[in-house]
C-alpha cells in the first residue's frame, strides 16, 4: 500500500523541474520521497552545491510541496532541504507556507519570484521548441510548412511533442488543434522568413541549458556518489 | 614584483563606485604609478545596506568617465555565479549593454565568465556591441571535463561573439595553466558541429583566443614569429 503511494508521490515529484535546467528533480537526483503508512510524505532535496542559488532552491522546494500534496491519499507533506547554506530558512518557510520574501526579509528586493520563474519558463519553452522544430525540418519539412503547421497535426508519438506542449501550456499558449505550432512565447506565430534566425537563437538557449545541466549533474554526482540509502520519515 | 620585473607584469586595478571621491583619487594615483590599463569590477558585491551596484549607476559612470579620461580602457566585469542578493540574478549583464553603447569609442568591456550560467543572455548583448568581449574563465576547464559541451558552448560563442573577441583565462592560480592550454591547443571542433553550425576553430582562432586578442587589448608587442601570417597574396 505504502509502496504504491510512494510510487505515485515519486511520479508527482517527477513533474517538478529545476528552473534553470528544465529537467526533472527526480531524474537529476536532486529530490527523493518517502511515505509512511499514515500517508505522511517526506521530500528531501539535495542540490549539487552548498551555495546553489537560494531562489531556485526555494522554487523547487515549494513546487515539490505542491506537487506531492496534490497526490490522493497524501495527508501531509514535509519538505526538507539539506546540506545547503539556507537549508533551515527554506525548509521552515516552505513547510510553514511562507513566501520567499518572508523567509529572507532583508535579503531580497521584495518583488517575489514570479518574474524569475517566468523568465526561465520562457527559456525552457525556447529550448523544447527548438528541438521539436529542428526535428520537423530535418525530416524534410520546409520553413513555410513548419510555420503553417497546427497543433492538431503534430505527431503525438514524437517524444518531443508532449514536452513542448507542456511548456506552451505553462506560458498560457493555446494548445487547441487549430493553434499554430511555431509561435513566439507570447503566442504570436513566427513568420517563415524569420524562422531560421529565431531557431539559431533558440539553439543557443538550449545549448546553454544543457551545458548547465551537465555542470550541475557533474557536481551533484561528485557530492553524492551514491543515492541508495533510503530516506526515512 | 612589478618593481623587480617591470616588463614582465601588467597590473590591473579595481574600483567600487561606492568609494566616491576617494576612489577616484586612488585610481588616478595608481594610473600615475603603475600605468594601469584595466580594472576588474564586481557589481554584485554587498556593502552595508547596499546590495550591489550597476554599471549604469550615476556614481559608476563617473568612474567610467575617469577610466576613459586616463586611458584605463579595459573594463573587466565579473558576471558569473554569485550568491547575493538572494532573489536576483547577479549575473544579469544587461547593464553592460547600456554602458557598452555609451562608451563604444573609448572603453572595452570584457565580461568574465561570459555571464555563466546565462551565456545565452551574454551573447545577445555581445553580438550587438563591438566593444564587448567574453573572458573564458570557468568555461575553459570544460575542455577537459565535458569536451562535448565545451564544443557546443564554444561553437555558440564563436557564432555570436567571434574569435576576435574571446580571451583565454585559466582561473585562479591553484595550478599551472599549462595543461589547460595544451588541451585547448589539441582540441578539435567535432565534425557534426562544424557541419551543422558552419563554425570551426582554426589554429589561427586558437592563437587569437590564447593570446593575440589580449595582446591587442593591452597593446603588447607580439614577437614577429608569433604573429599570424599575413593574408596570402591573391593568386595572379
Amino acid at each position: 500500500m505504502a509502496s504504491d503511494l510512494t510510487a505515485r508521490v515519486t511520479g508527482a515529484l517527477d513533474t517538478v523541474t529545476d528552473p534553470e535546467l528544465d529537467r526533472s528533480v527526480v531524474e537529476l537526483g536532486f529530490a527523493r520521497a518517502a511515505v509512511d503508512d499514515a500517508g505522511r510524505a517526506l521530500v528531501e532535496l539535495r542540490l549539487p552545491t552548498f551555495w546553489c542559488a537560494a531562489n531556485f532552491a526555494y522554487l523547487m522546494a515549494a513546487d515539490a510541496r505542491d506537487a506531492v500534496a496534490a497526490v490522493p491519499g497524501i495527508r501531509s507533506v514535509t519538505v526538507r532541504l539539506v546540506d545547503h547554506f539556507v537549508a533551515d530558512e527554506v525548509t521552515a518557510s516552505v513547510n510553514g507556507g511562507r513566501s520567499f520574501d518572508e523567509a529572507f526579509p532583508d535579503q531580497t528586493d521584495g518583488r517575489g519570484l514570479e518574474e524569475l520563474r517566468r523568465f526561465f519558463w520562457v527559456k525552457a519553452f525556447h529550448a523544447r521548441q527548438e528541438v521539436l522544430l529542428q526535428g520537423l525540418l530535418s525530416r524534410g519539412r520546409s520553413d513555410v510548412e513548419v510555420c503553417a503547421l497546427r497543433v492538431g497535426s503534430l505527431d503525438a508519438g514524437d517524444p518531443e511533442t508532449r514536452p513542448y506542449l507542456e511548456r506552451r501550456e505553462r506560458l498560457g499558449i493555446s494548445n487547441a488543434a487549430e493553434a499554430p505550432v511555431a509561435v513566439h512565447p507570447n503566442g504570436q506565430p513566427i513568420a517563415a522568413e524569420r524562422l531560421d534566425a529565431y531557431l539559431t537563437r533558440a539553439r543557443m538557449t538550449r545549448v546553454c541549458m544543457e551545458a548547465n545541466g551537465s555542470l550541475c549533474g557533474g557536481l551533484h554526482a561528485t557530492r553524492y556518489p551514491t543515492q541508495e540509502e533510503e530516506t526515512t520519515v | 614584483m612589478k618593481e623587480r620585473h617591470p616588463d614582465r607584469f601588467i597590473l590591473n586595478s579595481c574600483w567600487d563606485p561606492r568609494d566616491g571621491e576617494a576612489g577616484l583619487r586612488k585610481l588616478e594615483e595608481e594610473v600615475a604609478r603603475w600605468g594601469i590599463r584595466g580594472v576588474k569590477l564586481y557589481t554584485a558585491e554587498w556593502r552595508g545596506s547596499s546590495k550591489g551596484w550597476k554599471l549604469t549607476d550615476p556614481e559608476a559612470r563617473r568612474y567610467l568617465d575617469k577610466c576613459a579620461e586616463l586611458g584605463v580602457v579595459n573594463i573587466h566585469v565579473h558576471k558569473g555565479p554569485t550568491i547575493w542578493p538572494l532573489n536576483k540574478d547577479a549575473f544579469d549583464a544587461s547593464d553592460v549593454d547600456d554602458v557598452a553603447t555609451e562608451y563604444r569609442d573609448s572603453l572595452r568591456f570584457i565580461v568574465e565568465h561570459c555571464g555563466m550560467p546565462r551565456i545565452d543572455d551574454f551573447c545577445w548583448i555581445a553580438v550587438q556591441e563591438p566593444n564587448v568581449y567574453g573572458g573564458l574563465a570557468v568555461l575553459m576547464p570544460f575542455v577537459h571535463a565535458r569536451p562535448r559541451y565545451f564544443a557546443e558552448v564554444l561553437s555558440e560563442l564563436l557564432w555570436w561573439v567571434g574569435e576576435d573577441r574571446l580571451t583565454f583565462a585559466s582561473d585562479y592560480a591553484l595550478w599551472s595553466p599549462r595543461w589547460l592550454i595544451e588541451k585547448f591547443v589539441d582540441f578539435q571542433m567535432p565534425e557534426d558541429i562544424k557541419e551543422q553550425k558552419g563554425i570551426d576553430l582554426t589554429t589561427e582562432g586558437k592563437r587569437k583566443i590564447l593570446g593575440l586578442n589580449a595582446a591587442k587589448l593591452y597593446d603588447l608587442e607580439v614577437p614577429a614569429e608569433l604573429q599570424l601570417a599575413p593574408a596570402a597574396p591573391a593568386a595572379v
